[in-house]
């Protein structure tokens, strides 16, 4: 029950979070808010696609791919979406950033003792270069100029992904259905984050 | 026993005498209506296939195997288009609508030769439904590919993002038509309502400078 009332919150917050997107792409008509809204767009419809299939059959899909498929797609949009902001700036090369895929790739392999190979490999490898662009752009962005404004979206893309992990962490040691799985406070979280992101993508094109 | 192929072959001739016979936008097309439902006929049989292959009943093959098999298919005469005559940013969502059309029209047929035609409200309400879901699920991935249209790897990434967003969005669909009573109502809504409001965005947003 617990898990089907977290999907829809997250559900009702990702469409909202959608709307205030395109609201905001109409608006003011910049190509950030169309990738944002396609971000939390196909962040809806895994929802969607995920809470039908609890509410219809009483349980988790067996093949969970396509709403897999859509989360996929959430990353690459929020990918693409930081790229687009990091147009213009210089890439730090800094070793600590070496740090990124050894801590994505570890946890790839250790999540693989549960989940199927090819899924971990897709999550890792967008979340590595997400986390790169984030780390890489917090890094780099210059005080007293435009680019300050791109601090929220960064330190935003950074916390999105720790929950990330923190989730899937949490869903290898703890089962069962109730307040007391540390996995539901880090998706209450992640949820957080969605419209963290809408303020974070307001600050970085609005100023 | 559906004999598809006859009923493509039927439907496919006076179109392609059509398009041999029409002018050269006219004749686009008409063969991007052809191409959509060449996939429509190519993806029931790898439908089959493949839920054969891996001994899934019909329920199971709907929600989880008809999805990526069918906007695969869709995808690939858009994208054959994109790489081959790369065409201009305007040109790309009449042909990926065509497409989708073509596919729908030749579902819809097949669903009618094994269903019967006998009542037109229930025909109506699927040819909404069915018709809305998959030009719904084209204009996903035309009206995104235009708004990332501005460099190559940007037309490619989005076009993989916009492909799983589609084929999401056609496993809802599927999941809610599936039901009984009131969930399959809403879910032959699903599509017309997106349509209507992804037609208003499309307008709204067409006009976007950067």
């Amino acid at each position: 029950m617990i898990e089907i009332i977290e999907n829809s919150i997250q559900l009702v917050i990702a469409l909202g979070c959608t709307v205030t997107a395109v609201y905001r792409g109409i608006r003011v008509k910049r190509r950030e808010w169309v990738l944002m809204a396609l971000f939390s767009g196909s962040y809806f419809l895994g929802d969607l696609y995920w809470l039908l299939f609890l509410l219809f059959y009483g349980e988790t899909p067996d093949f969970s791919y396509i709403p897999d498929m859509s989360w996929y797609a959430g990353f690459l949009f929020l990918l693409i979406l930081l790229l687009q902001f990091r147009e213009g700036f210089q890439t730090s090369r800094k070793k600590i950033l070496w740090l990124v895929p050894v801590f994505t790739v570890s946890m790839c392999a250790f999540y693989m003792q549960w989940g199927s190979y090819i899924s971990n490999i897709i999550y890792a490898a967008l979340l590595t270069l997400i986390l790169l662009k984030a780390v890489d752009g917090e890094l780099t962005v210059r005080e007293g100029t435009e680019q300050k404004n791109y601090h929220m979206l960064f330190r935003m893309t950074m916390f999105f992904c720790a929950m990330e992990y923190c989730m899937w962490t949490a869903s290898c040691f703890f089962e069962g259905d109730s307040l007391r799985n540390p996995y539901y406070w880090f998706d209450i979280l992640l949820t957080v984050s969605l419209i963290g992101f809408i303020r974070a993508v307001r600050r970085a094109v609005d100023g | 026993m559906n004999y598809i192929e006859n009923i493509y072959v039927c439907l496919a001739v006076p179109l392609l005498i059509a398009a041999i016979c029409s002018l050269r936008k006219t004749r686009q097309l008409f063969l991007f209506f052809l191409a959509g439902m060449t996939a429509c006929l190519l993806s029931s049989y790898i439908s089959t296939f493949l839920a054969a292959s891996a001994g899934a009943g019909q329920l199971a093959a709907t929600l989880t195997i008809t999805p990526p098999v069918e906007e695969f298919m869709k995808l690939f005469p858009f994208l054959f288009y994109l790489l081959v005559f790369e065409p201009k940013k305007e040109q790309v969502s009449g042909c990926m609508l065509m497409i989708a059309a073509g596919f729908a029209t030749f579902e819809n047929v097949c669903y009618l030769t094994q269903n019967g035609a006998s009542s037109l409200l229930h025909l109506l309400i699927r040819g909404f439904g069915a018709g809305a879901m998959h030009v719904a699920c084209g204009a996903i991935l035309a009206g995104g590919m235009i708004l990332l249209w501005d460099r190559i790897w940007l037309r490619l990434a989005g076009a993989v993002g916009l492909l799983s967003v589609a084929i999401t969005y056609h496993g809802i669909y599927n999941i809610l038509v599936s039901q009984q009573g009131a969930a399959a109502i809403v879910g032959y809504l699903f599509p017309v309502v997106s349509v209507a409001a992804g037609v208003i965005l499309i307008r709204r947003l067409s006009l976007l400078p950067r």
